[in-house]
């Protein structure tokens, strides 16, 4: 009898206790629906997208054709637009390193950089190639039309020569095309998968509502964050600077190398950063900013969310404060660079240690029992 | 109640739990369904693909203090220690050669368990000391292939303590998982729950339910309670139904709501042993049945001849007091250390510390050539899976361990010296992540051991 009187003790014991604390609490955390960010993230983000990526991949191939027909430094002029416009559109997608460009290996098939000069150029000459096998992925992309539209040379007099009036020009123009066409039949791949329209991903994208490893939240963010620390911190930034070679620079490793736009395109991968984290597409919709606020996450008495917004601003102004051309200010004037390197620092371990666990997102499938 | 009477009540009570014969039928079932449990447990590991994972394509293990000596044998020795896995934990459950068995599957076992610990799970130390508990107890001698091999064994008796023995496991386990969650986060912040209860939020019915600050401290408050209780409930007949169901409800929520694996049935299957032997005796009477085994497989408790009743060795009174008072005194060592446990971790292992925080981190390593000066960046992602990563972000002493590599690395390379910073950050239980490790420190000059970590920058700075 007295285990029962305990029992019962402490049943209300615990009642009243919870039922004390609610009062004040249970503001703090209403539920957030996972589906509308999900749904937001998709139709308003990723898939317009991709879709103006493979819109501006089609631009490019047309001004590529235009080109090699009419060679002239107006008709390299539209090309090279075309080029940097497709390439900005890229830098708003990479950060979809999951399902649809997981599966067809998008990211590395379209801008693997450095590119490796020697194969192109063996490529041209040769003119035996298999641009779908993945040794070519340092030969093809817009790394290389970087290296085939501007060149050691960017002088467009000369590079329109290289075209026209080279030895190799004829097999310079196909390599082009080649090279154009693999890259917009890859964009136009990538949509057509979420496209509902063709494979529909973005159905399966929205559905996928949990919070593991699997869920569209979890394989988006893993995907993303991975995404931002590898390719954006280090690949756009910091290697080249030389932070992962003995403090070396590496100028040849800049993205954009030949046209000297590496600090632009790092810009505008921030700027996607920014759209997706506040789920920012045609309009302003739900994004993982509302969610945060939603759950009431804090960060050393600040609010999480806005905390990670500032931080996106702060490393967007100092990337944005990079002298062009990247390669030359490596080696000349790296203080710019360290300092933008170390706010991209920050933004990852808000993003990958704050975000995630505020989320309560699930990094791999193995057993946990939370210790 | 005099003194002397409830001293000899209390000798009595323990004379009766260690010495006295018992039926042994709950010893035979705990066998059979741990053996079971372990057997599933191994295939689903082997099926996940985790032994290559995670001990196969790894290029660097972080073993245990003491146990730097125990390395992956490479791919096929570790496929051979899972294979001996398995067929010693099927051994146990047909009691077949079962104290080799039992022997063998505690040893490939903690063997695996001490090659890395980013894999530690309180579980998993569970598995370790109820499989050398195992190894002890006479629990063959019922209802196993063993008794075709050599029917002398038969006893439908066993001395008590081998049944007691595991009771206060279970008891060490429950209560010591209770004790830990009565601090000030768990009971008055709900946290972590409050973290990852609404990232529930998609479940149907209950997922509104869970996304309330209300489901936070009512599962936190029910945690504890049922952690503190469930023993007392269990080992009393009257309640023992009840707390059974309780158990199962528990232990069910935390399956649907947690990665947790096999742990939820390995204790609702565990806990068994607190039921009647008349209980366990039937229940193995309706096995033999439903496998139509018609050999007296169950011998009857025969209380004529006390005789066949096996002594205890004083050795195994001896090595299981101290067993029993080790597991006791261990979850309390981190009192030895200063700081707060959850942050640093000094005496987190190896104390039923289960799902007690939200802890996540991110680290980059300084590596400074002493000579030249230069410094740059080591990313641990480049030679740690995603989980070592993960683990290592938050634990000092992984930390630490990965420097020493890093050190000996570069050393392989041809510098001697290496400086190798860490600069930490990490996030505890929703708190905003800050500095865990002082960057200034060269770790390679610090060793690992018992000693407090200096290093580690205090959590209220």
């Amino acid at each position: 009898m007295i285990r029962h009187r305990f029992l019962k003790a402490s049943i209300l014991l615990v009642i009243s206790a919870v039922a004390a604390s609610c009062d004040k609490e249970s503001s703090n955390s209403p539920g957030f629906d996972r589906g509308p960010l999900l749904e937001n993230l998709g139709v308003n983000i990723i898939v317009p997208a991709y879709d103006s990526l493979a819109r501006r991949a089609a631009r490019l191939e047309e001004a590529a054709i235009e080109f090699t027909e009419t060679r002239n430094e107006q008709t390299l002029g539209k090309l090279r637009d075309a080029w940097l416009s497709a390439y900005v559109a890229f830098q708003h997608c990479g950060y979809f390193n999951f399902g649809p460009a997981d599966n067809l290996i998008f990211n590395a098939s379209v801008n693997t950089y450095p590119i490796s000069r020697i194969k192109i150029d063996d490529n041209i000459s040769s003119g035996s190639y298999d641009l779908n096998a993945i040794s070519s992925n340092s030969a093809k992309g817009f790394a290389a039309l970087d290296y085939l539209l501007y060149g050691e040379n960017p002088d467009a007099e000369n590079v329109v020569e290289l075209f026209d009036s080279d030895d190799e020009a004829s097999a310079r123009r196909q390599y082009l095309l080649d090279v154009v066409e693999d890259l917009r039949a890859r964009c136009d791949a990538v949509y057509e998968r979420w496209s509902p329209a063709g494979d529909n991903y973005l159905g399966t994208f929205v559905s996928l509502t949990g919070n593991d490893v699997g869920s569209a939240t979890g394989m988006l963010l893993n995907g993303a964050i991975q995404y931002c620390e590898s390719d954006v911190r280090d690949g756009k930034i910091g290697i080249p600077l030389g932070v992962r070679s003995l403090n070396v620079p590496i100028p040849a490793n800049c993205e954009a190398l030949y046209a000297q736009q590496s600090i632009l395109l790092a810009v505008e991968s921030i700027k996607g950063l920014q759209n997706l984290y506040l789920g920012k597409g045609k309009t302003d919709g739900v994004g993982f900013d509302d969610y945060l606020t939603a759950l009431n996450a804090r960060h050393n008495g600040d609010a999480l969310a806005s905390v990670i917004a500032s931080q996106i601003d702060l490393a967007l102004t100092k990337i944005a404060a990079i002298p062009e051309p990247y390669s030359e200010t490596v080696e000349q004037n790296p203080d710019p660079a360290m300092a933008a390197y170390q706010e991209l620092q920050k933004l990852v371990v808000l993003l990958k240690a704050d975000m995630m666990s505020a989320l309560g997102i699930l990094i791999t499938y193995q057993d946990n029992d939370g210790d | 109640m005099t003194a002397i009477s409830l001293h000899s009540r209390l000798v009595n009570a323990l004379r009766s739990a260690w010495y006295e014969p018992t039926p042994i039928a709950p010893l035979v079932t705990f066998r059979i369904v741990f053996g079971l449990m372990m057997a599933i447990s191994v295939v689903r590991f082997w099926a996940n693909g985790w032994i290559r994972e995670f001990y196969i394509e790894p290029e660097v293990h972080f073993t245990y203090y003491g146990f730097e000596w125990v390395t992956a044998p490479g791919p096929v020795g570790m496929y051979a220690l899972f294979g001996i896995m398995l067929a010693s934990a099927i051994g146990i459950m047909l009691g077949w050669r079962y104290r080799l068995s039992a022997a063998l599957f505690f040893l490939s076992f903690t063997y695996v368990e001490l090659i890395d610990k980013t894999y530690y799970l309180n579980h998993y130390y569970f598995v370790s000391l109820v499989a050398l508990l195992l190894c002890f107890v006479p629990a063959n001698r019922a209802f196993s292939l063993d008794m075709l091999r050599k029917p002398t064994l038969a006893a439908g008796e066993v001395p008590a303590w081998s049944v007691t023995i595991l009771k206060l496991q279970l008891a060490i386990v429950y209560i010591y998982a209770g004790i830990a969650k009565l601090n000030a986060e768990w009971l008055l912040d709900a946290m972590p729950l409050r973290i990852w209860l609404p990232a529930q939020s998609h479940l149907p019915v209950i997922g509104g339910f869970l996304s309330t600050a209300f489901a936070a401290y009512a599962f936190s408050w029910m945690g504890a309670l049922y952690d503190l209780t469930i023993v007392f409930f269990l080992l009393n007949a009257r309640t023992r139904p009840w707390a059974y169901i309780a158990v199962i409800g528990f232990h069910m929520i935390t399956w649907m709501l947690f990665p947790i694996g096999m742990f939820p049935f390995i204790m609702i299957l565990s806990t068994l042993i607190f039921f009647s032997p008349t209980f366990h005796t039937r229940l193995l009477e309706r096995l033999a049945a439903v496998l139509r085994l018609r050999l007296n497989t169950i011998p009857r408790p025969d209380t004529s001849n006390t005789t066949k009743i096996l002594p205890v060795p004083r050795i195994i009174t001896g090595f299981m007091a101290v067993f029993i008072v080790i597991q006791v005194l261990a979850p309390w060592r981190y009192l030895l250390y200063p700081g707060d446990l959850f942050w640093t971790e000094q005496g987190y292992r190896f104390s039923w510390r289960v799902m007690l925080m939200e802890k996540a981190g991110y680290v980059v390593f300084h590596v400074e050539d002493p000579i030249t000066g230069k410094r740059w960046d080591v990313m641990p992602g480049d030679y740690l899976t995603p989980i070592q990563e993960k683990m290592m972000s938050t634990q000092p002493d992984m930390i630490l361990q990965f420097a020493h590599f890093l050190e000996e690395k570069y050393r392989a390379e041809g510098m001697n010296d290496a400086i190798v910073r860490a600069e930490a950050y990490v996030t505890l239980n929703g708190r905003g992540s800050r500095l865990f490790i002082d960057d200034q420190v060269d770790l390679t000059q610090e060793r690992d051991g018992f000693r407090h970590k200096k290093w580690i920058v205090d959590l209220n700075q």
